[in-house]
């Protein structure tokens, strides 16, 4: 017998493709949930069940649901200005950037992570006269048919291909629009790196990776990767990208690039920025650079960039995040380090291999013995595991993002943390009993 | 093993994890028609691999979408073992 939400899908599913609002190439029925009501950490389903929220909307939601301040700035706006196309707090965001994020010399703004990549890549090819960009096995910088899945068979001449079975691989890509723009090759490799642009820097117009990988299991730069990354992007005259569309404003007010002292030449943000309520992306770089924007010489346009209700989200965030300069970073890291660590003594006793790794706020657990050292390690059997324990999660009142992400928000309470002491017990149990079954 | 037998495997295989009837399975049945869920899908390529004594690609499922797609694909993977 369907439950409530179970029937509610069905009927979903009939004009919704899927019954979900995205997909990737994965080979299994999503069953999503369907919420009526939210409250800080706390999120509740048409069939009465509630959960610990740490999937908050892909990471986008931070400062916790039904936050009054956030919730009154919007409403303030859509009262006020809601259909212009600039409005009298343009420039208090603006600065607002510019003062946390030491990329942030020039700023413009869109809507979605995937067009404001694409955005950046334009602007990089015009500034250094090149074509081609880098990217990095594992991570992800949106679903444009340029830059999403492929592997590379060539070492020497690295260009990604489509290939059978890649969860990013997908019908009815451009042909050849990967092969002819970009590289594809191992992160956390500086040899790699140093290899390729030797031969090729003359090609290259940049290199974009997430400075920590959370899309390839929340794997952090080795020591010195990134500095050294810096360091052959100035050579070969190749603009370095950062995709901070998960990390910026999770991991602390300056982004990734602040916890790692690299500073890039461009930068993109989504997400957590404007609070996860509203799509905001925000391209922010170099005064050098960006004018290329200024001077009419690339084009950027799109109707909604900028528009005052997101804008109005991207300063209620920020305000509220550095406020007592950025006090709520402790705290949140404090309460989710703490999941984390009893995600670890209770999956201990459950008898499942697992660790956490990477920044907390966008860390990930993975069911194996020790940390990753590369994206490239995150392997299928792992990825099987983390997707168990996930399932299991939720039906213990745990939503964790995908596949295995722990996103924080400023909202978690003691009680929070206790929650996930006391539902993750069953879940474990139940992953370890699903684990002795198949594996 | 023939192409039937692996079939038939298939087919009891998938009966068992989806808890689906057995006749309502056939060789076009997709696994996403009949809400095979993430757990079911890693549950049938893990038995597969214990079951049949194939080191068949893990990502199969993401390819080979219907009964009669995945049993070609393991005749083969089988055939090459041999």
């Amino acid at each position: 017998m369907l439950t409530k939400m179970q029937e509610y899908h069905e009927k979903v599913k009939q004009f919704l493709p899927g019954g979900v609002h995205y997909n990737f190439n994965l080979p299994w029925e999503e069953s999503p949930l369907h919420f009526v009501k939210t409250q800080d950490s706390r999120v509740f389903d048409m069939d009465g069940n509630e959960y610990l929220d740490l999937y908050a909307r892909f990471g986008a939601m931070i400062l916790g649901h039904g936050n009054k301040v956030y919730q009154d700035a919007l409403k303030a706006a859509i009262d006020r200005v809601l259909c212009v196309s600039h409005c009298d707090f343009d420039y208090e965001v603006l600065e607002l950037i510019h003062s946390l994020v030491p990329s942030a010399e020039m700023i413009r703004f869109g809507l979605a992570g995937t067009e404001i990549v694409q955005n950046a890549l334009r602007v990089a090819r015009a500034y250094t006269g090149k074509n081609r960009f880098v990217r990095f096995e594992k991570h992800y910088h949106g679903n444009n048919d340029n830059i999403m899945g492929g592997k590379a068979v060539n070492a020497d001449y690295p260009v990604p291909q489509d290939f059978a079975g890649d969860t990013y691989g997908t019908s009815g890509r451009a042909a050849d629009c990967m092969e002819s723009q970009s590289f594809l090759i191992p992160w956390n490799d500086e040899a790699a790196l140093e290899k390729l642009l030797a031969a090729h820097g003359d090609e290259i117009a940049a290199v974009i990776t997430e400075p920590m990988c959370v899309n390839g299991g929340s794997v952090e730069p080795k020591p010195g990767y990134l500095q050294k990354m810096r360091a052959l992007c100035d050579q070969y005259n190749v603009l370095l990208i950062f995709d901070e569309i998960i990390t910026g404003f999770r991991v602390g007010l300056g982004g990734a690039q602040g916890h790692y002292g690299v500073t890039p030449d461009l930068t993109t943000f989504g997400k957590a920025i404007a609070g996860g309520g509203v799509p905001v992306s925000v391209l922010a770089g170099k005064k050098e650079v960006m004018s290329l924007l200024e001077a009419k010489k690339v084009i950027h346009a799109g109707t909604f960039n900028g528009y005052p209700l997101g804008l109005a989200a991207v300063k209620a965030t920020l305000e509220i995040l550095s406020q007592d300069n950025g006090a709520v970073y402790p705290k949140m890291q404090e309460k989710i380090t703490a999941i984390q660590n009893i995600l670890v003594q209770n999956a201990a006793k459950a008898g499942i291999p697992l660790i956490v790794q990477g920044l907390p706020g966008c860390a990930a657990y993975h069911c194996c013995e020790k940390p990753l050292e590369s994206p490239s390690e995150y392997s299928f059997d792992i990825l099987t595991k983390d997707i168990i324990l996930n399932t299991c999660m939720q039906k213990h009142g745990i939503l964790v993002s995908s596949m295995s992400r722990l996103y924080s928000n400023i909202s978690l309470t003691d009680d929070d943390v206790a929650w996930f002491e006391k539902h993750s017990v069953g879940a474990l149990q139940d992953a370890a009993a699903i684990l002795e079954d198949i594996c | 093993m023939s192409k039937q037998e692996i079939i038939d495997f298939m087919i009891k295989l998938i009966a068992e994890v989806a808890e689906e009837p057995i006749e309502d399975l056939d060789e076009n049945t997709s696994f996403f028609k009949i809400g095979v869920s993430s757990i079911d899908a890693l549950k049938i390529m893990n038995k597969i691999r214990k079951q049949l004594q194939v080191d068949i690609n893990p990502v199969a499922m993401f390819e080979f979408k219907t009964i009669g797609e995945m049993s070609d694909y393991l005749l083969e993977c089988i055939e090459e073992a041999e």
